[in-house]
Formats: structure tokens, sequence, C-alpha cells
């Protein structure tokens, strides 16, 4: 018994000891390993130069294969009309909605429904032919004060319109144009349960898009600011509710809603109070540059627009007939000054960005041309009004509020500052322009707390859910105007700069450089990714991304067919890998054939293209979709047409012919 | 007596109103000069931030950089304050002769054109790493 015990213990020693020995050898291995890996790394970040900065930079932005962002940033595309989505922090580009102008990938503007989105709602025939648009600030819906994530709305600055896109399918559903003027600048901002879409005018025009001479300008040029009623459930801005509120030929900036303690309220800057018009040929007057910034103070305009909502409903308002003899309601000033929805307080000389904080308190305005930002306070504001504390008035009448009594603090910020986005511990971030930083600074403490280069010359600024009641923090973005020597030259069109910035931590650390090669991509908004849920597909066969509900037009396979009445030729195309039915059509010279191409497929990114050679002819048909499009037939010969998009093995065989016969 | 007294209440009036009219042109005037002095002055001032900029630039050993990028932007902010200072001089001759309206446009174009050569001049150091 005593030897057996003997014999066990001895294997337990062993099977200890051969343990012992594995554990300390797997440690030894790995050790090994990983010191072998991290030398692999090093050498790596040695032979690039990569810093220990760069590399933990790398780690927070880097997605591997498969692995989606935390949130979907949605910019302005510039001059290029579109509207660029971006996932963040890995900074990818995920997609260009084409709003303005045709986009033949997304068959945009090639299509017979979608042509008719384009060519807007109000729009004056100047308007309705346009193929470019410099879109501005895209604008979130927002449900008591935070982003819902059903639909975007976005400005064109040049030629004052405003369209509607859905976050379903990311496609545009509506554009309109303001029939009374040809520019706007802060456009869009919504209201803080998208009641209201908010358009200023930006350089002002005489009213109802008539002419008057130069010399008549304070007499007869006006600027307003528009509220776009929005109809949720329609998807579309209804305008038989919208108004415009009648305003001072002051040059309106950018615009703001008030939330929650400033609800009801919006907030535009403006920058020429000079009135200053320019200089002609031969002429005295200074150049606008130096005219439009001699005053020491222009005008913030504080708008009451639910008071303005009710006096709407009231009929106090006239109907102007604008641009193209398009009428639309407006406030005069005089019945906006009786009734006290508007009001103006000085603002330090030509500011630009004008920011409401996520608890609605404090109003914050950049001084471009002075080094500070200011802070207003709505409660002192309120008080003012509500008192008629008032120091005088502008030559229209319109009551102005001392800066004394509206203003709360004021936080020297730097050369420049211009737009403020909020984080979720309290700070600002304002970008600078003359200096190309970012600076952060304490609400309620009103300090500078530091400064971030970026590269260069950054305009606008984006915070993770930043114009919302609940900012989410942890990143923005510098939206750069220059980038001067971050990237490989492209010749002398240089791409602009968007940099992201972590600001999860007590410093900001610059991550990233996104190269942005559609300029001048102005203002961008970002929302968590969670909040979107856009479809993966057409909720149906035969739908109708314009109507947004099935198209009578829409078919099944084995429901093809082609119609013939006269010279009107109505072919009903289904479209499925690979091959269209029918394939050989044939009409005559002089038909006006309407082509109803359904796409019936129901995966995912089995998407369709419809590519007709010498017509002008791209369809986009993602699966599910119906689009339509018309041709008359008046050059005979045969036509190809085919899959342009690589949709299968058998893609090229996708492809049939349009026959047109001769006339006798 | 009666047309005697209405003579004299016109000229009273008349008298008022030409007091008025050159009050408010007086102040009018001194309002200008005001204006084209504080121009004038922040012109100055920031005249003097700039060079003071461009100063400590130079002596970080920016004109000793010749990658293109810093050359393009520094030479472009010379420019800006060749300009500026050209239309200072100008200013200076206008307040001189008392035009205070055109000394006060003149400088304030001056102004904006120290506001670009500031930009440009710390584009340059940023892109040289200098600043």
């Amino acid at each position: 018994m005593g030897r057996k015990l003997t014999s066990f213990r001895w294997i337990l020693a062993a099977v200890s000891f051969f343990i012992a020995g594995l554990i300390v050898g797997t440690i030894f291995i790995t050790n090994v390993t990983a010191q072998r890996e991290a030398d692999k790394f090093l050498e790596i970040a040695r032979a690039r130069g990569l810093t220990s900065e760069h590399i933990e930079a790398a780690l927070k932005t880097y997605h591997p294969t498969g692995v989606k962002d935390e949130f979907i940033m949605f910019s302005s595309g510039g001059h290029s009309g579109q509207v660029i989505v971006i996932g963040i922090p890995s900074m990818r580009i995920l997609k260009y909605i084409a709003v303005f102008t045709p986009e033949p990938w997304q068959g945009w503007g090639f299509d017979d429904e979608n042509k008719k989105v384009l060519q807007g709602e109000l729009c004056d025939p100047l308007r309705a032919k346009l193929t470019w648009a410099d879109t501005h600030h895209p604008a979130l819906s927002e449900t008591n004060g935070e982003y819902d994530g059903q639909f975007l709305f976005i400005g064109d600055k040049a030629n004052s319109r405003l369209a509607v896109i859905s976050l379903k399918d990311f496609e545009t559903k509506q554009i309109v144009c303001n029939p009374l003027g040809y520019s706007n600048h802060g456009a869009a901002f919504v209201t803080p349960n998208s009641e209201y879409i908010i358009e200023p005018s930006q350089y002002a025009v005489p009213q109802g898009g008539a002419y008057a001479p130069i010399k008549e300008y304070a007499e007869k040029y006006r600027g307003y600011i528009t509220f776009w009623a929005f109809d949720r459930a329609k998807g579309k801005i209804d305008i038989s509710r919208s108004f415009a509120i009648e305003a001072p030929p002051y040059w309106q900036d950018l615009c703001d809603a008030g939330k929650l303690a400033s609800y009801g309220y919006a907030f535009c800057n403006s920058f020429n109070s000079e009135m200053a018009t320019g200089r002609a040929i031969g002429g005295k007057e200074p150049p606008i540059e130096v005219g439009a910034s001699a005053n020491d103070m222009d005008y913030l305009h504080i708008v009451n627009w639910k008071k303005a909502e009710e006096l709407v409903k009231q009929g106090k308002y006239k109907t102007v007939k604008g641009a193209g003899g398009f009428e639309f309601k407006v406030i005069p000033l005089d019945v906006a000054v009786k009734e006290k929805i508007l009001v103006l307080t000085p603002e330090p000389k030509s500011p630009h960005g004008v920011d409401v904080s996520p608890d609605g308190k404090w109003i914050v305005v950049g001084g471009k041309l002075d080094t500070h930002v200011s802070v207003f306070s709505i409660e002192k504001i309120k008080k003012a009004i509500d008192e008629n504390k008032f120091e005088g008035k502008d030559r229209y009448g319109v009551p102005i509020i001392a800066f004394k009594d509206s203003l709360e603090a004021q936080v020297q910020i730097g050369l420049g500052p211009l737009h403020t986005v909020f984080d979720d511990k309290g700070h600002g971030y304002t970008s600078v322009f003359i200096e190309s930083v970012v600076a952060k600074w304490k609400l309620g403490e009103w300090k500078l707390v530091e400064k971030i280069p970026v590269h260069y010359n950054i305009g606008h600024i984006a915070s993770a859910e930043g114009d919302t009641v609940r900012p989410a923090g942890k990143y923005v973005v510098a939206l750069n105007k220059w980038s001067i020597d971050r990237f490989n030259p492209v010749g002398p069109l240089h791409p602009q700069n968007f940099q992201l910035i972590d600001i999860s931590g007590d410093k900001m650390k610059l991550l990233y450089d996104l190269p942005i090669p559609l300029g001048e991509p102005h203002y961008a908004q970002i929302i968590r990714a969670d909040r979107l849920s856009p479809w993966l597909v057409y909720p149906e066969v035969g739908f109708s991304p314009v109507e947004m509900r099935k198209s009578p037009k829409g078919i099944k396979l084995g429901e093809e067919k082609v119609i013939k009445k006269g010279n009107r030729v109505e072919v009903y195309m289904t479209a499925i890998r690979s091959r269209f039915t029918p394939e050989i059509v044939e009409v005559d010279q002089g038909d006006i054939v309407t082509f109803y191409i359904t796409n019936v497929e129901r995966a995912r990114e089995a998407t369709h293209g419809f590519s007709l050679g010498g017509y002008n002819v791209n369809l986009s048909l993602e699966p599910g979709e119906t689009g339509v499009f018309t041709i008359k037939a008046d050059v005979p010969g045969v036509f190809p047409f085919y899959c342009s998009e690589f949709c299968s093995a058998l893609h090229l065989e996708m492809a049939g012919y349009l026959l047109v016969k001769p006339k006798k | 007596m009666a047309m005697a007294i209405e003579t004299v209440k016109k000229l009273i009036v008349f008298s008022l109103v030409l007091g008025l009219v050159c009050i408010s042109a007086i102040s009018a005037e001194e309002a200008r000069e005001s204006d084209a002095k504080k121009w004038l002055k922040t012109a100055e001032d920031t005249l003097a931030l700039v060079e003071q900029t461009a100063k400590e630039l130079i002596d970080a050993g920016i004109e000793k950089i010749t990658r293109e990028e810093v050359k393009g932007e520094w030479s472009s902010a010379g420019e800006w304050l060749d300009l500026a200072k050209k239309k200072l001089s100008e200013a200076r001759k206008l307040c001189e002769q008392k035009k205070w309206k055109e000394c006060s446009d003149i400088a304030n174009e001056s102004w904006q054109y120290l506001v670009k050569a500031a930009t440009a001049a710390l584009n340059a150091g940023r892109s040289a790493g200098l600043k």
C-alpha cells in the first residue's frame, strides 16, 4: 500500500513537472512570438517613419474588412450638387447621393420621373434647366431635437434651391426653388421636430424678382428668411404651408433653430448691415469686402417662428409674385416689426457661424474678423423683448436689443473664428480660419481649453450628433478648404481635406486625413449609424423611388408586353440576371417609345443598368425598382442596349436590340 | 408790422434749420474722422503684428526652406504684405489731407490685405513645421 502511494506521488510529481514545463514553455514561446510580432510592427513603423501617435491613430480608425462604422457623416458635395456619405471613424467614402445634378451611375436625371424631380417645383424657366448646384448645409431631420435618421435636407446656395432626400433609399425626392431670390447660404437648418426647414436668402434682391437699379438698393432690395413647412408623412415640403419673413437687405447668412430653452426661435447672422454694393468700372465706392466690413457691428436676427406661423394662419401675410410668376406667402417687414417676430441685436462685424448650444440657452456667434466668439443668452433676449427694452431701431424700424442686454460672454478664441459645434461634456469646438486651428472651449466657464492645428484654412466643423440636444462627443471633423502639402499633387486644382479629430480624451488628437476630390464641400452632419435603417432592396417589385410606392407600370416576370397605339409605343420590360425580356424591340421611325423596366430581383445589390446607345439613356434599376424613360425614335437604325452593371457571370449576355425601322 | 414779425419768424426758423444742418454736418464729419483714425490705427497695429510674425518665421529659417508648398505660401504672404503697405501708405496720406471717408476705406482695404498676408504666412509656417 505504501509503495503504491509512493509511485502515485512520483507520477503526480512527474505530471505536475510536465504541466509546469508546458506552461513555462508556452509562456516562453508566446512571449517570443509576441516579441517577434512586436519587432515586426516596430520595423514597419520605423521603415514608414511612424510615431506612437500615428500608430494610435491607425488603431483608432482602421476597420478590418466587414467591420462597419459607428457614425455616418453626410457632407455637402459642393459644386457637384451632390451629398457625400462617409463612415466615421474609418473615413471611408460610402456613397455620393445625386441631388441637384445628373449622375449617371445612379441613373439620376436619365429617368422620366427623376428628371421631373430635378426640374424642381416653383422653378422659373432659368432654374428648371440647371446642371449644377453649390450644395452647402446638409440638415438631418429631427424629432425632439435629436436626429431621427429619416430625411436629409440640403440647400443650393447658387440658385436658392432646397432638396429633400429620403434616408430609406438615399435618393432625392423633391427639389423646390425659392421664388423670392436667387441665392441663399444658410440652408438647410431644421427646427427641432422638422416642422420647418429654414432657408435665409443671402444676396438681397428686389422683391418679386423685379429689376431695380443698384442705387435704389436700400429702398427696394430685401432679404428673406424662408420657413419651408415639412410634411413628414408625405416626405415632402408642403409649399402651401410655407412662408417667408421679409428682412432688411443686410445679407443674411447662416441660421440655426433654437431648441429646448430657445425652442420656437431661429437665429440668423448678417454681414452687410453697411449695405455695400460694390464698385462698377470707374466707380468710387469701396469694393464689397471693404464696404461690408466698415461697421464694428452687424446684426443677429432673432426670429420668433412659432409666432410667425400663427400670423400666417391668421392671414397676416401678403402674397408675393416671385421669379417665374410663382406666388409665395411673405410676412411684410412692417408686420414682422409690429408683431415683434423679428428683432435685431448687434454682433461683432462680419460674423459667420451662429450655433445654438445643446440646451438651447446660448447662441454662439463666430467673429470671422474678430478674435472672439460671442455668446448670447436666450433668457436675456426674451427678457428684453418682453420688456420692450430696445436701444433703438434700424432704418427699417426693426427694434434693436442693446449688445450688453443680449450678450452673456465673449471667449477669446484666435484669428478668424467661424463655426462652433458641441460635445457631450459641455465644450464648444470652434473652427478658426486664419490660424487654421480647432479651438476647444468650455461653456459656462467661457474659457479656452486648447487648440489643435488643422491643415489648412478650416471652414466648417462637424461633431458627432453635434447639432442636436444630445451630442455624442467622440469625434469632430475639420472641413478644411485647402490641403497645401497633405497629399500627392494632382495639378493646380487640389483636393480639400477633411481631418478627423478624436475628442474623447482630455487632449484633442488628429486621427485621419481624407482628401475630398469634390469641392467645395461646405458643411456636414454626423449621425449614429444605428439611427439609420435604409432599405437593402425596394419593399416590393415594381416600386417607384420618386413616388415611394408601387408604380402602376411595374410588372412581374411573365407580364412583359409591347403596346403600340398609333405612333405611341409602350414597352413593359423585366430585368433579371442575365436577361432583359423582351430582348428585341422593334419600332417605326418617328415613334415615341416609353420603356417601363422593372428589376424583378429580390437579392440585395442585384442592380441592373439599362444603357441605350446613342439616346443618352442610362438607368440604374435597384432590386424591385421600376424605371421609365421615353425617347423619340427619330433616327432609324439598330441600337444595342445592355446592362451597364456587372451583375453576373453572363453580364455581357444581358443585352438586346432596339430596331428603328426607317419610314417608307 | 405783421409782415416784419412774419419775416423775423421765418428768419428764426431758417437759422434754426441752418444750425441743425451745420451741427449734423459737423458731427457727421467728426464721425468720419474718428472712423478713419480708428481704421488707420487698426491697420497699423495689425501690420505690426504681421511683421512680427513674419520676423519670427524668418528667424526660424522659413526662407531657407525650399519646398514648393512653403515657398508658394511664403511668397503669397509677401505679396499681400507689400500690397497692404502700399495701401496703408495711401491711407496715411489721405488722412493727412483730411479725406476721412477715403482714408477709412483705404485703411480698411489695407487691413483686408494684412489678414490675407497673415493667413498665408501662418500656412507657410505650418507647412514648414515652424508654427
